[in-house]
């Protein structure tokens, strides 16, 4: 963890700009959706801070869990959609107005993730992870990141094609109970993997983080404050696609003409301000809470600019991720840990093809000449 | 490393013109929105369900 305290070589100067930009994104968003847009930003900014205090990762402990056994980031990130588990399903099944992560269950889920589980070890970074190390200046990321939002608008060409094969429909666990058994039924999963990743960590020895289960609390906290104000689970990669999307229109590609734009949901947020939808906003605030966190703390100046074969792994990650995001329907956070905290079935189906795919990434790692 | 700050800076800057101009020649909802929140969306990305 970073230590904010000892930690020289702040960046003022870049602090600042941040601030700056924080602001202005605040306002607007404040002054076109009232508290809600505020509410975004502030929780998108905090959770940028909680990423970069707690170094909290996916890539890197799945990979540990796969290379060395090591389970303890894995245990966290249960305990994480465990404890989002308990409020999500009751929240989503006696609200209206509240959308869980619910997505189907088809060819696409099993292909997409598998192709972002590679992405990520090569990019050694998630889609949460891309975003805040972006935020706190990591160089392979301000390669990655572009990339992966050209991956997302080809994931978007290539999911209408795609989205009917083999299709099952959404998949909700224990969806013929009630809510109360049904929360039940999710948490025990969750929770059960959580203690038996742990037992195995206990037996080898590894020790319990502490500071990252802190971390674990705080961020179930903050994506349960995003479930209440937006009326839906955080979700980090529909933004990029957007982003794609929209810079694909400005340099003269009529992607408004493709199918996936001609949906409703994406039709209107192509047709709106960035800042009207929630995924973008919530991208733009962790950036700026990533970079606040890391200009304060000096990790800022700690970065270097990576070796280009470094780079190169970077871009292809990104692009893959992009195109699998699409495909699965999100990421770790949107498709992982919503999925599975709102008590979809795609979301394990998501998680075991990511792991499956970070082991041909790993091999990919050690080809290119990784650790 | 300064040439990392200085690109970090350079496209930070870059994002925040891009946040602007788009926004001042979209409309603007009056509400935060995901794609799912309309149409029969089975999906967070709003993808149709099967049927339609």
């Amino acid at each position: 963890m970073i230590d904010f305290v000892r930690e020289s070589k702040k960046e003022y100067s870049l602090f600042f700009i941040l601030i700056l930009a924080g602001l202005i994104i605040g306002l607007l968003a404040f002054v076109d959706t009232g508290l809600k847009g505020i509410g975004l930003v502030i929780l998108g900014i905090v959770l940028g801070i909680s990423f970069v205090f707690f170094q909290y990762g996916f890539a890197s402990g799945w990979r540990n869990f796969l290379v060395s056994k090591d389970t303890s980031s894995l245990t966290q990130h249960f305990v994480l959609a465990g404890l989002c588990a308990i409020i999500f399903i009751p929240v989503i099944s006696t609200n209206n107005n509240i959308i869980g992560s619910i997505a189907p269950v088809n060819l696409s889920l099993f292909i997409g993730a598998f192709i972002f589980g590679i992405g990520m070890q090569l990019a050694n970074g998630c889609g949460s992870g891309v975003l805040f190390n972006f935020g706190s200046g990591s160089g392979r990321m301000i390669i990655a990141l572009p990339f992966f939002i050209v991956g997302s608008v080809l994931g978007t060409i290539i999911l209408p094609f795609v989205l009917n094969i083999l299709n099952y429909g959404q998949i909700e666990i224990a969806s013929n109970f009630n809510v109360f058994v049904r929360t039940a039924v999710n948490v025990f999963l969750l929770f059960g993997l959580a203690y038996l990743c742990y037992s195995y960590g206990r037996k080898n020895n590894q020790k319990f983080k502490l500071k990252m289960f802190y971390g674990t609390v705080i961020i179930a906290c903050l994506c349960c404050c995003v479930l209440f104000v937006s009326g839906s689970p955080w979700g980090v990669t529909y933004g990029f696609t957007l982003w794609g999307a929209k810079l694909s229109l400005a340099a003269g590609i009529p992607i408004d003409t493709f199918t996936f734009w001609n949906w409703a949901g994406p039709k209107r947020s192509l047709e709106n301000s960035v800042l009207s939808d929630v995924s973008s906003l919530m991208d733009f605030s962790l950036i700026i809470g990533a970079g606040l966190a890391a200009s304060l703390s000096g990790a800022f100046a700690k970065n270097s600019w990576p070796p280009t074969r470094e780079l190169i792994a970077a871009a292809i990650g990104g692009l893959l991720m992009g195109i699998g995001a699409r495909l699965s329907f999100g990421c770790n956070i949107g498709a992982f840990l919503a999925g599975t905290a709102s008590g979809s079935l795609h979301g394990w189906i998501w998680f075991f093809m990511a792991m499956s795919g970070s082991m041909v990434g790993i091999y990919y790692r050690k080809v290119i000449g990784f650790k | 490393m300064r040439s990392t700050k200085y690109i970090y800076m350079l496209l930070l800057v870059l994002i925040l013109i891009l946040v602007l101009y788009d926004h001042l020649t979209s409309p603007v909802m009056t509400s935060v929105s995901s794609p799912s929140e309309i149409g029969k969306s089975c999906a967070p990305c709003g993808a149709p369900c099967l049927d339609d």
